[in-house]
C-alpha cells in the first residue's frame, strides 16, 4: 500500500498503487433535483451497450429511488454497515476507506451481490421515506421525502475494481481517466464486482468475464458527451473534464460547479475511491441523510443551490446542462445568455438565462380558431 | 517486502515438499488412453495412490483463511509418450456453472521449467516460469452439455431481443469465453502472480467425473510435445509437480484456492 492524496477526504489515504492522475479526467454532474426517473438514460445505455446474452440484468446506468431503492439490492447500506463509523472532522474524513478497512487477506472491503440482487432494478421505486400525515395532502408541504439517484460508473481516480483485480486486467486511460476492463485479459474472478463500492462492475455469465460502463469513450474521443448524458430529457446531466483541484479553471463549467462553488458533491466520498460523478444534492432531504451520502459540504451545497436565482454565473453554468451533445470545455455569459465553447474555442451552444415568454392572442384570426379549448 | 515474501515462501515449500514423492510408473498403453482419458478406467485400479494435504493460499491477496478442500489423492502413469495425472478429491457439491454468485469447481497441476527448488510453487517467479494444466467443471459441462446459456441457470429469463447485443470477450477471442471449447483442460504458463497466460498451442487433454461427492479428474499431456511452452519430460528422469484445487461452492476463484507445493515426480524407465 502507498499513500495517495484524496482531495475529497482532505487527506492522504492508502491505495495499492501510486497516485497517477490521468491527463484529463472524465467527470459528470448530475442534478438530483431535476431527475424524474424516466429511465431514458437507462434505456439509452442498455440499447447501446448491454443488450447481449448474459447482460439481461445488467444496467451500467440505473436510476434508483432513495431511500429504499437499490440496484443491486442493498448495495450501499451493506457496505455502510460493514464500514462502521464514518466520522468527519469538518472537511477531513477520519473514518476508514474501503482500502483501509480491508479485512486480512483482502485488498478491498467489499461484498459480492447474488444473481437475485440484480433481478429487481426497480426495487423501492417511488417509495417515500415515511407515512404522509393525515390531511397533509391538502396543507402544502408534507413531511416525507424521496429522491431519484441516477448512477453510472464513477470512473474513480482510485478505482477499487482496479485495485482488486489480481490480473491487472483493469486500467484507467491516461487520455481521459475512463476505467476499462480488458475483455481479452479478464478471467472472470469477480474480484472487481466484489470490490466496487458502487457495484458498477458486473459479471456476464455468458462471456464469463466482468463488464462495466465504458464512459461511451468512442463518443468522448470525438468530442461528444456520453449517451446517458445526451439523451437525458430532464437535462440533469453535464459531462466534461474535471481539473485537479489545484489546477481548477473558473471558466470550465465542471470546475466551477465542483471546485469553486462546491455545489456538486461526490457520492459516498468516504468510500475513498475519489469518484468522478458529482451530485447536486436534493434540497428537500433531511440533513443527516445528505451528510452520509454526499459528505460534509451537503448542507452548504443545498443553500447555494437554493440561491441560484441571484447568482447569474452559477445559473449560466447550470443552463449548459443538456443543451448540446458536444463536450463543453469553457463557458462565458452575458446578461442574457450563457455560451459554451469546445476545446478548439468554437462556440457550440448559446442558451438564454431566462426562457423567452410569448403571449399569443386568444383568437387566431388567420385560422379563424380559438386557441383556448375552454372558449 | 516482495523478497521477504519469496524467501519465506521458499522456506515453506522446501519444508513441505520433502514430505512426499510421487512415482510415475510406466504402463504399456495405447496413446488413445491419453487422448480421451477416462477417470474411471480400470487401468487406474493397480496404480499406487499418494495422498497430499492441501493448504489455503495465503501468500498473495486475495487469499483463503482456511482450506476449503483438505485432501487430494494422486495417481500417475506414463506410456513413454504421454503422462496422465489423476486427481481425486471429496466435494459434496458439484459446481459446474458460473454466475455472479456461483463459481466452478476446478483443479490444476503445475510443472517447473527449471529446478523446482528455484521456482516458486505460487505461479513461478520472474525468470523461473511454470507450465500449468488447468481443468474446470464448467469446461467439462461445456463439452458434455453445451456452452452454458442464461436459460440453463435461469429458465424463466425473458428478453425482447438480442439482435443488437455484443459479446466483447467472445468476439475478442478471450480464451475464457470459448463457445466451441474442445477440451476441458487449458494449458497455461506463468512467471509470478498475475501473469497467468493461456498457451498459444494447446496439447493437453483431460476429463472429469463427479460421483458420490467426489471429483475424479484426469489430466494428460505428451512427455515431449515439441511446444516450447511445455517443459519436456523423460522416462527415467525427475521433475516436480504442484497442485491447486478450487471449491465452487465456497466461491473459490483465482488465488482464492487450496494448494500443495512442489512434490518430486519420478518418471519410471520403461520396463
Amino acid at each position: 500500500m502507498t499513500q495517495v492524496k484524496n482531495w475529497q477526504l482532505n487527506r492522504d489515504m492508502e491505495y495499492p498503487y501510486e497516485e497517477k492522475r490521468p491527463n484529463r479526467q472524465v467527470a459528470y454532474i448530475f442534478d438530483t433535483n431535476k431527475c424524474i426517473a424516466c429511465q431514458t438514460c437507462t434505456v439509452a445505455c442498455k440499447t447501446t451497450w448491454t443488450s447481449g446474452k448474459g447482460q439481461e440484468n445488467m444496467f451500467w446506468n440505473n436510476v434508483e429511488t432513495k431511500p429504499y431503492g437499490f440496484y443491486p439490492t442493498a448495495w450501499d447500506v451493506k457496505l455502510l454497515d460493514a464500514l462502521k463509523g464514518q466520522e468527519w472532522n469538518k472537511e477531513t474524513y477520519e473514518g476508514k476507506t474501503v482500502f483501509e478497512a480491508a479485512p486480512a487477506g483482502e485488498k478491498v472491503l467489499g461484498h459480492l451481490p447474488s444473481y437475485q440482487d440484480y433481478a429487481n432494478p426497480n426495487l423501492g421505486e417511488d417509495e417515500i421515506a415515511g407515512i404522509v400525515d393525515k390531511g397533509a395532502f391538502f396543507t402544502g408541504v408534507h413531511n416525507v421525502w424521496m429522491f431519484y439517484l441516477a448512477r453510472i460508473c464513477n470512473h474513480c481516480t482510485y478505482p477499487a475494481c482496479l485495485a482488486a483485480c489480481p490480473r491487472k486486467a483493469i486500467y484507467k486511460r491516461e487520455e481521459d481517466g475512463v476505467v476499462l476492463i480488458d475483455q481479452t485479459r479478464c478471467r472472470g474472478y469477480k474480484e472487481c464486482v466484489q470490490a466496487c463500492p458502487y457495484k458498477k462492475t458486473f459479471f456476464n455469465m455468458v462471456t464469463r468475464t466482468s463488464e462495466k460502463c465504458i464512459g461511451c469513450y468512442p463518443l468522448l474521443e470525438r468530442g461528444e458527451q456520453p449517451r446517458c448524458v445526451q439523451t437525458c430529457i430532464g437535462k440533469i446531466r453535464l459531462q466534461g473534464w474535471l481539473s485537479k483541484p489545484n489546477e481548477a479553471k473558473e471558466d470550465n463549467p465542471l470546475d466551477y460547479i465542483v471546485h469553486f462553488k462546491k455545489v456538486a458533491l461526490p457520492l459516498y466520498p468516504q468510500f475513498g475511491t475519489e469518484p468522478n460523478v458529482y451530485y447536486i444534492p436534493p434540497i428537500h432531504v433531511p440533513r443527516e441523510f445528505l451528510l452520509q451520502m454526499f459528505g460534509p459540504h451537503a448542507e452548504e451545497a443545498v443553500k447555494i443551490y437554493r440561491a441560484v436565482k441571484s447568482d447569474p454565473k452559477l445559473l449560466a453554468a447550470f443552463l449548459l446542462f443538456g443543451n448540446t451533445p458536444k463536450i463543453i470545455t469553457r463557458f462565458d455569459f452575458t446578461e442574457k445568455e450563457t455560451i459554451g465553447f469546445n476545446e478548439k474555442g468554437e462556440e457550440i451552444v448559446r442558451v438564454p438565462l431566462t426562457e423567452p415568454f410569448f403571449e399569443r392572442e386568444y383568437f387566431d384570426a388567420k385560422l379563424n380558431v380559438y386557441r383556448h379549448n375552454t372558449a | 517486502m516482495k523478497r521477504i515474501l519469496i524467501m519465506s515462501g521458499i522456506l515453506l515449500w522446501s519444508a513441505l515438499a520433502a514430505a512426499e514423492e510421487i512415482k510415475v510408473p510406466y504402463v504399456k498403453l495405447e496413446n488413445d488412453f491419453f487422448a480421451k482419458p477416462d477417470p474411471k478406467a480400470q487401468e487406474w485400479n493397480t496404480i499406487e495412490t499418494t495422498n497430499i494435504s492441501m493448504l489455503p493460499q495465503n501468500i498473495t491477496m486475495p487469499s483463503l483463511k482456511e482450506a476449503t478442500i483438505k485432501n487430494l489423492s494422486i495417481q500417475t502413469l506414463h506410456n513413454n509418450k504421454w503422462i496422465a495425472i489423476k486427481l481425486v478429491w471429496k466435494d459434496p457439491t458439484k459446481n459446474v456453472h458460473v454466475e455472479s454468485s456461483e463459481a466452478s469447481d476446478a483443479c490444476a497441476v503445475q510443472f517447473p521449467f527449471g529446478e523446482a527448488a528455484k521456482t516458486s510453487p505460487f505461479m513461478g517467479n520472474k525468470g523461473a516460469m511454470v507450465a500449468i494444466l488447468h481443468w474446470k467443471g464448467i469446461w467439462q459441462n461445456d463439452i458434455e452439455k453445451g456452452y452454458q446459456q442464461v436459460k440453463d441457470l435461469h429458465p424463466n429469463t425473458w428478453v425482447d431481443t438480442y439482435r443488437f447485443g455484443i459479446q466483447a470477450a467472445i468476439d475478442k477471442k478471450n480464451p475464457i469465453a470459448q463457445p466451441d471449447r474442445k477440451t476441458p483442460v487449458e494449458e497455461l504458463f506463468a512467471e509470478g502472480f498475475g501473469t497467468l497466460t493461456t498457451q498459444p498451442k494447446q496439447n493437453a487433454t483431460g476429463s472429469g467425473v463427479w460421483e458420490n461427492g467426489e471429483w475424479n479428474v484426469v489430466l494428460a499431456r505428451p512427455l515431449k510435445s515439441g511446444d516450447k511452452n511445455d517443459p519436456p519430460l523423460k522416462a527415467g528422469s525427475q521433475t516436480s509437480l504442484a497442485f491447486a484445487l478450487w471449491d465452487g461452492a465456497a466461491q473459490n476463484v483465482g488465488s482464492r484456492k487450496n494448494y500443495a507445493p512442489w512434490v518430486p515426480l519420478i518418471l519410471e524407465k520403461n520396463r
